[in-house]
């Protein structure tokens, strides 16, 4: 492993880089959510929708249903895997033992 | 090209000449065999091209159609890229073992009938478990053993499969299957094996990320993949009867292993392991594809296929590469990486964008066959599963392993970027995950076992991908913010092969203590027994022993004299 004499200053050494790509990503998500509300709206002034559900019975025609569900999806599984820590986890030379 | 050789052949016999190759002549050895097995394919006709008889069995060991061929494709392109990713790699036994490997793949797709599938099923578990040992510690020793006896476990079941199936007068040839008996029960328990089923998959997991920096990168390519052809050509849309309605099995077992493993993956500190873990969420979509069974769902799980071996081969490569420089592989220990291995890590993030899903990578095409398939076919809960699956793949194997690796917390690790070998093979897979993301009209559906004319580029389809998939960055975001994230702890976390590792050697050691003691009584025993005869034996026999008494000659003379005067007597009465 080679260690540079000067450490120069990497993207995200400062924190407005990263704050950067956090905001974008509240921004790429605001977009991505009202697309689904845009269709509420379009067909008032006589515009098609922007994107149709696969089946008008299903629930998937819910504004913002993919999002929601991506979103609790995400939150639902990191919480139960760590609660499954409390049961699973186990020394790292637990097998060699 | 060349004759009517069955394409596993060159791959197999090249490997056998590498040992005699050295330094470049070997490394171009190596990159060649498998082009020049493509090109032989190319040139392969449809159809049955290598039969042989055997024990009254005609055996259909070559046969081309459209199913194996795209898998035979496939091996040699992951064949190939894996070869150029190791090509820097000395020891002689794991690019032997590799090429052998992938032979045996393209063998087993390839097979027209069960014996010849068994032939390479067995030579894919052997060949494989080198890339295991390759690694060349006591770990990976055992790790090996461990594999190979399940490998060899599902080959065993295969066979004994195959001789119930011919002896009941079924069919040699390998074709389409119902699950209707004990024959075919044990035919596909070996298929599941292989495929990593639910509670069947920890080999998967365990061998993988013990292997070599290159050895994972060919195991996470074909013994799966195998496996999903198995159950593509012999159990398409398989029903089973249960309380007098008939299930489809596969569509069930096949959201299990979307689901249950990113539970896993997300507390698993071992990054490959993570990857391990993924690919057995990948298989599950390919698994629910084939256990639909129509030709929407069937196209989409080969195609999933397809591109899974190659974002995960991308993304096995990236972090061999990491593994090759700085000899890390856990997550609570990488970090920061970006600043030394920015190639590698904007290529890792392909593979990362691919296996997501996202609109213009790889697996945004063929993941949405499957779900498309789900939703027709009227799997409403198993479509939701698999929302939740595909959620979960970007959370911890799109998110999860570039954001570890790469980025999170700096580790202090300043080392070199990857080699330009490396850098190719992942570039080529990269690129290849972009063009099938797409132009997945160009080469991808026409090769398909089905007609296909699925366009997933509609405008609900991209919003909803893009909703799910930045929803779910966001939920990574708000959880790593707010400190709700797990954070990488040095562990293990247990997993079916608890039961395998931990009671079962403690039963067996139980057991032979058993059979000591028994054995120790018994013998004991039989020791004082043998050693109280002796004790008498002697205390008659013996010098001072009543028979060993010696007699003076007046007493016998005297004796003698009765005896004669007694006879004497008795005459004259």
């Amino acid at each position: 492993m080679d260690t540079p004499p000067r450490e120069q200053q990497h993207v995200f050494d400062k924190p407005r880089n990263v704050r950067r790509v956090l905001v974008s990503l509240f921004v790429v998500c605001g977009i991505v959510f009202s697309l689904d509300l845009l269709d509420l709206v379009l067909p008032m002034f006589g515009i098609e929708k922007l994107r149709h559900a696969h089946d008008e019975t299903r629930w998937d025609f819910l504004p913002g249903f993919y999002a929601i569900y991506g979103f609790i999806s995400c939150v639902a599984l990191v919480l139960v895997a760590k609660w499954l820590r409390k049961f699973l986890m186990r020394e790292e030379d637990y097998y060699d033992r | 090209m060349i004759g009517d050789l069955p394409p596993a052949a060159i791959l197999v016999c090249g490997a056998l000449l590498v040992p005699l190759l050295r330094g470049r002549v070997r490394q171009g050895f190596l990159l060649l065999l498998p082009l020049l097995g493509l090109l032989h394919l190319w040139y392969l006709p449809d159809g049955i091209t290598w039969k042989i008889d055997c024990f009254n069995w005609q055996l259909e060991c070559v046969r081309l159609d459209p199913l194996s061929r795209l898998f035979s494709y496939l091996f040699h392109i992951a064949a190939f890229l894996g070869l150029l990713f190791t090509l820097q790699v000395r020891e002689v036994t794991q690019q032997a073992a590799a090429l052998v490997y992938a032979g045996s793949a393209v063998g087993a797709v390839c097979a027209g009938d069960l014996l010849t599938l068994f032939v390479f099923w067995e030579l894919l578990a052997v060949s494989s478990a080198f890339l295991i040992w390759s690694r060349r510690s006591e770990r990976s020793a055992r790790c090996g053993l461990r594999y190979l006896l399940v490998q060899v476990g599902s080959g065993v079941l295969l066979l004994s499969g195959i001789a119930v199936h011919v002896g009941q007068g079924g069919a040699v040839t390998f074709d389409k299957m119902s699950l209707d008996g004990l024959a075919t029960g044990l035919i596909f328990v070996a298929f599941g094996i292989k495929c990593a089923f639910p509670l069947l998959h920890n080999w998967l997991v365990d061998a993988y990320p013990e292997a070599t920096f290159g050895g994972t990168v060919f195991l996470s390519a074909f013994t799966t993949k195998v496996a999903v052809y198995a159950l593509a050509r012999g159990f398409p849309g398989v029903e089973i009867e249960i309380m007098g309605t008939s299930v489809k099995l596969l569509v069930y077992i096949g959201a299990a292993m979307a689901a249950f493993p990113i539970f896993y993956a997300v507390i698993e500190n071992d990054l490959r392991r993570v990857l391990a873990y993924s690919m057995i969420n990948q298989i599950g979509f390919m698994v629910c594809g084939i256990g639909i069974g129509t030709e929407l769902a069937v196209n989409g799980a080969v195609s999933h296929a397809f591109n899974d071996v190659l974002f995960k081969g991308l993304l096995f490569m990236s972090l061999g590469a990491v593994l090759y420089r700085t000899g890390k592989m856990n997550g609570s220990e990488l970090g920061g990486l970006y600043k030394s291995m920015p190639v590698t890590a904007g290529l890792c993030m392909v593979g990362a964008a691919s296996i997501s899903a996202f609109p213009l990578f790889s697996g945004f095409v063929s993941k949405s066959m499957v779900m498309e398939a789900a939703l027709e076919g009227d799997h409403l809960v198993v479509w939701l599963i698999l929302l939740f699956a595909s959620a979960g793949v970007f959370h911890h194997a799109g998110i999860k392993i570039p954001y570890f690796a790469f980025f999170a917390h700096d580790s202090g690790i300043r080392c070199r970027e990857a080699p330009r070998n490396m850098l190719l093979a992942m570039s080529i897979a990269a690129a290849m995950c972009i063009f099938n993301g797409c132009f997945p009209d160009a080469w991808l559906y026409p090769l398909l076992p089905f007609e296909n004319d699925y366009d997933p580029y509609t405008s609900a389809h991209v919003i909803s991908q893009l909703q799910i998939l930045f929803f779910s960055a966001l939920a990574f975001a708000w959880l790593k913010l707010s400190g709700l994230y797990p954070p990488e702890l040095r562990s293990v976390n247990l997993d079916t092969d608890w039961f395998y590792r931990r009671p079962l050697p403690a039963l067996a050691v139980w057991c032979t203590r058993g059979v000591g003691r028994c054995r120790d009584s018994v013998s004991g025993q039989m020791r004082g027994f043998l050693s109280r005869l002796a004790d008498e034996s002697r205390r008659i026999y013996g010098p001072a022993g009543h028979v060993a008494r010696t007699w003076s000659t007046g007493e016998m003379v005297a004796w003698v004299a009765v005896f004669l005067g007694v006879a004497l007597v008795l005459y004259y009465l």
